[in-house]
């Protein structure tokens, strides 16, 4: 396998503002032509770090390399302009007092202006647009018009802040898509920042969960739902309930019964651990004498989600077929789908 | 933390700052320094006078400009008056007519034996009219001159209120008049404290139109200490002014940091409450003549009695050319240097918020406090320790009209920067421009709408300034302010007509720039 060319690596960068430690220790590589997704709620430092990356702002401390040149460091700190990477916005930034045209070749340097627009406007399908203004182009055409004027600087590296959370719903979707493809045919390498999961999962190459500062886990998508190593994690990887249960050997005995682990061995046998569960790992079946019971239904359309209360009290949300006759106040029983495996974590 | 303010912020701010505090530190210094055989002479019966003379003057003003603006500016912005437009420009363009001008007309119309008087003499039987000078005249005159600034103050505010507190207000069962008692007026009240303040300073360090019309208040106390070679009285008579006028600023920002909590939402797309004046109309639209009479069109037909007067009697002959030359000259010279520093001064206080910043930014703030006749008094003694080539040159007649100005010309810049995205220069980095190159080609661009309202208010301002233009400028400087002011006190009335017209012609233009453009900052 041949050794993919480092385009971005970040060594224990922390910054703190008044006092809050907005980025804590955080370390990571990126790699040519891959996506990485930063995951994490609202105010988890997932914006300071780009914006450490960008050199908008000054770390307190830690190294930056950018394309195996340090850009920052306890000595170094190259300025933002000389750093060639690119920056989509969360609200695009793009200059109200130029034209789509002026705004895509704003930073282009070179000669070539028309061959780079024409090339960019047929990339991000603008064609035609290039003389309107941005106060008359739609949200999902704003964003586009950003991307190709970061694109046009051919940098080595683009760094997108929640570059989708100001479009609607339904141009959400389409849009996303036409990034991920606008990047897979630039190859240029991007770290993609959201607080959405799907997104994230669907972007990235890997995925860095963040919360307080701290990276989490760095891993792909699947890893992240799948083998999340925190609770945390698990919680920002999809939905997720957790329900008590004991260890023992390679099962967890819970109220729902035993239930096989992901990892074995992770802790000792009679440990007291929570048990992670998705929507997706559980079957319903009614029953009149089911010891758990239907509470709530909620009918989103694709699915039906049940919140399911356990004899413990514990309350489940579980995917059911949509064409269903359950309601709420109906006794069931819960069984594992066979091959799930679970997750388990200190309480 | 790391000061990552720019040098080109900095810099320019940091003179500024020095040059608003050396006229008023000068000044600190000299009155401390005085005999104490004058401190005598201020600690008097008289002094007291001028206090007390300056404050009612204040007061009146105030309260009388607050009745005047308050009903038409809710008769232009909430209400169905006809011709709501017009009557807007109308109310606001009394600012284009300076103090002096005002006075200048005011007396020659309605002295004892004036025009006035002899108008009606040929129809009733009377000896002569009550004198209308000193109190009385004076608070007319800048009543009818200034209430412009309150009311388009509170138009700003209103056109501002969110149409959905009114319709709320309308849902929850209030008649379209108990909105304006309950809903409008009461959010009012930051414009009303605000607007107040500004006739208050205006009112305060108004020169022109008190020393023509004999009342004397403290600028005018100051001026003849100042002609009579008192410079150390003078000194004291203009921080007892700059405290007088701090006093109001400090009042103003503890009644309305209250209010601070209202929001300025864009109001967008909903349609403001329009109120149905029905039978009130005919009434509305008098009361908007009769302002307009009184402040607009008396004033216009007594400048082209005397006009028309001095052509016919000869007593015009030419136009003076060289009055107007510098005017305009010593107005530009201004405008470019007040830009010059407004600029990274609005920086500072918006985009660098460090210590120094805030600082600095608070002390550049005196400026809006301190009187005129102080600041041009303080320069004057500075200019003469100093001598030439600096005492009596230019360059000092626009620092002062520099530190005059530059309250008025950081509003606009200040709050148009507010509204620029600060993403934008950071956009402008990460595509390879540096700090300085990303704010010239991004945001100064973006600006100039504000840059261009400033630009005017400050050329119309400086065209129209009378005492730091009295004090400061070189010998054989005449401008058109000052020729008004020198003809008018030597009673050559009609001659003064000719440099009064060209000075409102003049302002007129500029405030029109200024009225279109702000039109637009609010649509």
């Amino acid at each position: 396998m041949i050794k993919k060319q480092s385009v971005l690596s970040c060594k224990n960068l922390s910054k703190s503002f008044n006092s809050t430690l907005a980025v804590n220790n955080v370390s990571l590589d990126l790699f040519e032509g891959e996506t990485l997704g930063v995951l994490g709620s609202s105010g988890c430092g997932k914006t300071t770090l780009l914006r450490l990356i960008a050199g908008l702002e000054t770390p307190d401390q830690g190294e930056i390399k950018i394309s195996n040149s340090i850009v920052q460091n306890s000595q170094t700190h190259i300025p933002t302009h000389k750093r060639n990477l690119g920056m989509v916005f969360q609200d695009y930034a793009l200059f109200p007092h130029m034209t789509v045209k002026q705004n895509i070749l704003f930073g282009h340097k070179s000669s070539n202006q028309t061959t780079t627009l024409n090339h960019l406007l047929e990339l991000t399908r603008l064609n035609g647009l290039s003389e309107r203004f941005p106060n008359e182009l739609s949200g999902g055409q704003q964003q586009r018009v950003a991307l190709a004027r970061t694109l046009a600087t051919t940098p080595d590296l683009i760094l997108m802040d929640e570059p989708l959370s100001n479009l609607d719903a339904s141009l959400r979707k389409n849009v996303r898509n036409e990034i991920n493809e606008i990047l897979v045919s630039s190859k240029t390498a991007c770290i993609f920042v959201t607080h959405d999961k799907e997104e994230a999962f669907t972007i990235s190459d890997r995925v860095a969960v963040m919360d307080e500062g701290k990276i989490e886990q760095l891993d792909p998508p699947d890893k992240i739902y799948f083998w999340p190593e925190s609770k945390n994690v698990a919680i920002l990887g999809g939905t997720c309930e957790f329900i008590t249960g004991i260890i023992s050997n390679k099962i967890v005995s819970t109220v729902l019964g035993d239930l096989p682990l992901r990892k074995s061995g992770e802790f000792p046998n009679g440990t007291k651990v929570s048990v992670a569960t998705r929507p997706t790992d559980f079957e319903i079946t009614v029953s009149p004498i089911g010891m758990c019971m239907v509470v709530d239904k909620k009918f989103t359309g694709d699915e039906n989600i049940f919140s399911i209360q356990l004899p413990t009290n514990e309350i489940l949300q579980c995917k059911h077929k949509i064409h269903t006759s359950l309601f709420a106040g109906l006794k069931v029983n819960l069984t594992a789908n066979p091959h799930t495996k679970f997750n388990t974590f200190l309480p | 933390m790391k000061n990552n303010t720019p040098y080109w912020v900095l810099i320019p701010s940091i003179i500024l700052t020095i040059v608003i505090i050396a006229p008023l530190v000068y000044l600190i210094f000299k009155s401390v320094n005085a005999d104490s055989n004058i401190w005598e002479w201020i600690f008097r019966w008289q002094t007291l006078l001028i206090v007390i003379r300056t404050l009612t003057l204040v007061a009146t003003v105030s309260i009388i400009s607050l009745i005047i603006a308050l009903p038409l500016s809710i008769l232009t912005t909430k209400t169905d008056l006809p011709f709501k437009f017009f009557f807007t420009i109308l109310h606001a363009l009394p600012l284009v007519i300076p103090s002096y001008v005002g006075a200048y007309l005011f007396m020659t119309a309605f002295s004892p034996k004036g025009l006035f008087y002899k108008f009606i003499s040929n129809y009733f039987e009377i000896n002569s009219i009550p004198n209308l000078y000193g109190f009385w005249g004076a608070v007319i005159v800048l009543s009818l001159l200034n209430f412009p600034y309150l009311f388009l103050t509170l138009r700003a505010s209103l056109i501002r209120i969110d149409p959905e507190i009114e319709e709320s207000a309308k849902l929850l069962g209030l008649n379209d008049f108990s909105i304006i008692y309950k809903i409008i007026i009461p959010q009012l009240k930051p414009a009303i404290f605000s607007g107040i303040l500004l006739i208050s300073l205006y009112t305060l360090s108004d020169f022109g139109a008190v020393s023509l019309l004999r009342f004397k208040t403290f600028t005018w106390a100051i001026f003849l200490e100042y002609e009579t070679g008192g410079s150390h009285s003078a000194a004291i008579l203009s921080v007892g002014l700059f405290i007088i006028a701090m006093k109001l600023i400090i009042f103003e920002s503890l009644v309305n940091r209250n209010f601070r909590y209202h929001a300025i939402k864009s109001v967008g797309q909903k349609t403001p409450l329009i109120l149905k004046l029905k039978k009130l109309k005919i009434p509305a639209v008098l009361l908007c003549l009769i302002v307009f009479s009184f402040s607009l069109l008396v004033p216009i037909s007594v400048l082209s009695f005397w006009l028309i007067r001095g052509i016919y009697y000869g007593e015009i002959v030419s136009v003076d050319y060289l009055p107007i030359f510098n005017s305009v000259y010593i107005s530009m010279l201004t405008t470019v240097t007040v830009i010059l520093f407004a600029i990274p001064l609005s920086f500072l206080a918006i985009r660098h918020k460090s210590i120094l910043g805030q600082a600095l930014e608070r002390l550049s703030f005196i400026g809006f406090a301190l009187p005129t006749i102080s600041v041009s008094l303080g320069l004057v003694y500075i200019g003469a320790r100093i001598g030439s080539p600096i005492y009596q040159s230019t360059f000092m007649l626009i620092t002062g009209c520099l530190i005059l100005c530059l309250p008025v010309a950081l509003g606009p810049i200040k709050s148009r920067l507010l509204q620029i995205n600060p993403n934008l220069e950071d956009a402008g980095k990460t595509l390879g421009y540096s700090n300085l190159m990303s704010t010239f080609r991004i945001t100064i661009p973006i600006l100039r709408p504000g840059l261009i309202m400033s630009s005017s208010l400050v050329f119309f301002v400086t065209m129209k300034e009378l005492p730091a233009v009295l004090f400061l400028s070189p010998l054989n400087f005449p401008t058109l302010s000052t020729r008004i002011w020198s003809y008018t006190s030597e009673a050559f009335f009609a001659k003064a007509a000719v440099p009064s017209l060209i000075l409102i012609f003049c302002s007129s233009i500029i405030f029109a720039i200024f009225l279109y453009k702000s039109k637009l900052d609010f649509s």
